[in-house]
């Protein structure tokens, strides 16, 4: 028969395994979420919309944005997936886009410490076009053939580096 | 304008002033509507409109035996690459070569989506995923595309596209991907901007200019015009699709 002292062991035992256990899993939850890097915009610090509201509801102007595009021909920027990616598009050293859906860049840090896929990108660009986006730009339509040098001349400055 | 007022009776009254004011408002505004209507711009937020036809002549005889131009003009517009598997590549324009074995003469035509104002393939999808914009440009909406491919067969020109293998590097103007039918978009991306269709732009390139784009419904067209100097045809005009492509020569 067991005494009541080795009762209270057990317990104490038990309790001490508890007790770690629960601080292990928040150091764990902890490290997660210092995990969680999301690189910044590369054109200002302000989105679209507010950015607690884009963090929940981003999908929901996507999906509006896409609809109005798609189906009626609106071509305005504002909340289209391309100025997403255009605004949040990292380059690497060597100047090169790095697709928005690798591992660390904006669209994917986000999605996979969420678990959610994205199925944007299986039909989608992941960056911007490099040259033709130059061409085929609104501002170099409406400003002409100075702003298209100067654009030019800057993005090769870019490549360059 | 200024001149009249000053040479027409005295204002006498604050009523009478006022509708001076605006007929002469009305009649300097005139002139600025005038270039818009020249310049035809449509702003990015214009939606599209049923006042706009969008369609092509496609001139026969100057379209050139062997020239591929407007065929390579929009496989690198659209970044369509093959697997060098003929039968279930993409492709979305194709020359045709037609030969009259009676008389022996050849006729050498590009064949796409015909941008019909009754698309049997927009009647036959489930999803709704084909469909006709406004201004008659006949679309795969990908998004709600299930890739059953009713559309092909319903398709009397076999202008559609499945696409079976995952993509990559896609164009960001024109997204495409595994699991959804396609075919030609008559470069609305740049139809939006007010630029002619890749396939278009080739052919002149190539110094045949064979292909005229233009608004249907806009009777100064240079399609409008050249449809109607000119006797053309529709291919298949028996099933009464009415389709924006037609040809000349033919």
């Amino acid at each position: 028969m067991p005494t009541t002292k080795t009762y209270l062991s057990k317990i104490k035992t038990a309790l001490s395994l508890l007790v770690l256990n629960i601080a292990f899993l928040s150091t764990n939850v902890y490290a997660n979420e210092n995990s969680l890097i999301i690189p910044e915009a590369t054109k200002g610090k302000t989105c679209v919309e507010p950015i607690p509201e884009m963090r929940k509801n981003h999908m929901e102007y996507l999906l509006h944005k896409r609809d109005l595009t798609m189906h009626e021909g609106q071509r305005t920027k504002k909340h289209s997936l391309k100025e997403c990616i255009s605004c949040h598009v990292k380059k690497d050293k060597v100047g090169e886009y790095i697709s928005i859906n690798k591992e660390g860049q904006f669209c994917q840090s986000c999605h996979s410490y969420a678990a959610v896929s994205i199925d944007c990108f299986g039909c989608h660009a992941t960056k911007p076009d490099a040259k033709l986006g130059i061409l085929n730009s609104q501002n170099v339509k409406n400003k002409g053939i100075t702003s298209l040098i100067t654009r030019l001349q800057k993005t090769a400055k870019s490549t360059d580096e | 304008m200024a001149s009249n007022e000053k040479e027409g009776a005295p204002v006498n009254t604050r009523r009478e002033f006022l509708v001076k004011i605006s007929a002469a408002g009305a009649l300097t505004i005139t002139p600025g509507l005038f270039l818009y209507k020249v310049a035809e711009a449509k702003s990015d937020n214009e939606l599209a409109s049923a006042n706009k036809r969008w369609g092509m002549l496609i001139d026969t005889a100057r379209c050139a035996d062997g020239c591929n131009a407007c065929v390579e003009g929009c496989n690198k517009e659209h970044g369509l690459t093959g697997h060098g598997r003929e039968a279930t590549d993409a492709q979305w324009m194709r020359k045709v070569t037609v030969t009259d074995k009676s008389i022996g003469k050849t006729i050498s035509l590009p064949i796409m989506c015909q941008h019909c104002e009754n698309p049997p393939c927009a009647d036959v999808c489930p999803t709704g995923a084909s469909f006709k914009r406004k201004d008659n440009i006949v679309l795969v909406d990908k998004h709600i595309c299930i890739g059953c491919r009713y559309c092909m067969m319903a398709c009397p020109y076999k202008a559609r596209s499945f696409i079976h293998e995952e993509l990559s590097n896609q164009k960001s103007y024109s997204p495409r991907g595994k699991g959804t039918v396609e075919s030609c978009t008559f470069c609305v991306h740049r139809v939006d901007q007010d630029k002619q269709p890749a396939c278009v732009e080739a052919c002149n390139e190539s110094g045949h200019k064979a292909i005229v784009f233009g608004d249907m419904k806009d009777p100064n067209s240079e399609l409008s015009v050249a449809l109607k100097t000119s006797s053309s045809r529709q291919i298949r005009a028996d099933l009464g699709l009415n389709p924006g492509v037609r040809y000349k020569n033919f």
